[in-house]
């Protein structure tokens, strides 16, 4: 379980994860783990191309990420999703260890919560809810920044 | 550690610098100064040669936004005397880049791989999408 690393960042591959998590992760894949990118052609290509050198971009839905990160695997695998919901469908289909919160903006019923993370009342029952499952979760946004452990009830 | 100054027209190195924590977290040991509209040239040289005056040439790296600029033209005034390294035509990943680099790095390797690199960084993206 330590070669996979599970982000929720609602800007998938951006800057933060490009240039300060990929290399500190030393990550050789990545799986954005979304059921609509996934069966976009053209959010594929985009995807794909953001990804730096060398690192091996996969779009795949929930089921798929859950059996690809079943199978016997020595690559570290940094696995994104856009959401809280997306996590939840995850971690009922394959073995988790920790969560590492990055990126929630803000929406309609979300409130800020901590920093850059913004979320709804649900969503952060959700979080104590899987933490209650002896998951780890932790905020953290950049490799270097103090984690803010999500404990559960 | 290697310490950084941008030299800029108004407030782009401060805001480079804003902007590069937001990808990589604090950024140690640099400072900004900026070139503002009325200032002379002889106080942005003094400001630049107070600022470089207790660094050595091999702990420093001096960055400038504009080939032929007065930021340029200061730094390179400064340069009397000094054989600190200078590079021009800063830009956002290249920043990032060094600075990241400069804990890891010598500055001959900066100079050589990451500056050479840096001019990768500017891709024309509707042919970068045609041609894949």
């Amino acid at each position: 379980m330590d070669n996979i690393f599970v982000r929720i960042d609602d800007r998938l591959l951006h800057g933060q994860v490009v240039i300060s998590w990929i290399p500190y992760l030393k990550a050789d894949e990545v799986v954005i783990a979304d059921d609509e990118y996934a069966n976009d052609e053209f959010m594929i290509e985009l995807i794909k191309s953001s990804g730096p050198e060398g690192v091996k971009v996969h779009v795949k839905t929930i089921d798929e990420t859950a059996a690809f990160l079943s199978d016997d695997n020595q690559s570290k695998i940094l696995v994104l999703l856009r959401s809280i919901e997306g996590i939840k469908k995850l971690i009922k289909k394959t073995k988790i260890s920790s969560i590492n919160i990055g990126g929630v903006g803000a929406a309609r019923g979300r409130k800020r919560y901590y920093n850059s993370i913004h979320l709804s009342d649900d969503e952060l029952n959700s979080l104590k809810d899987i933490a209650n499952d002896n998951i780890y979760v932790e905020i953290r946004i950049l490799p270097k920044d103090k984690a803010i452990v999500i404990k559960g009830n | 550690m290697i310490n950084i100054l941008l030299v800029t027209h108004g407030e782009f190195g401060k805001e480079l610098l804003k902007s590069s924590e937001m990808i990589i977290g604090e950024v140690e040991n640099a400072e900004s100064i900026s070139f503002n509209h009325g200032d002379s040239f002889e106080t942005l040289l003094k400001k630049v040669e107070e600022n470089i005056k207790n660094l050595s040439d091999d702990e420093l790296i001096v960055f400038t936004d504009m080939y032929g600029g007065s930021p340029y033209n200061a730094v390179n005034r400064a340069m009397k005397n000094r054989n600190f390294y200078h590079i021009t035509g800063i830009n956002f990943p290249l920043f990032i880049d060094i600075a990241i680099a400069r804990d890891t790095y010598s500055l001959e390797e900066i100079a050589e791989k990451i500056i050479k690199n840096g001019k990768k960084s500017i891709v024309f993206v509707n042919e970068k999408f045609l041609s894949d």
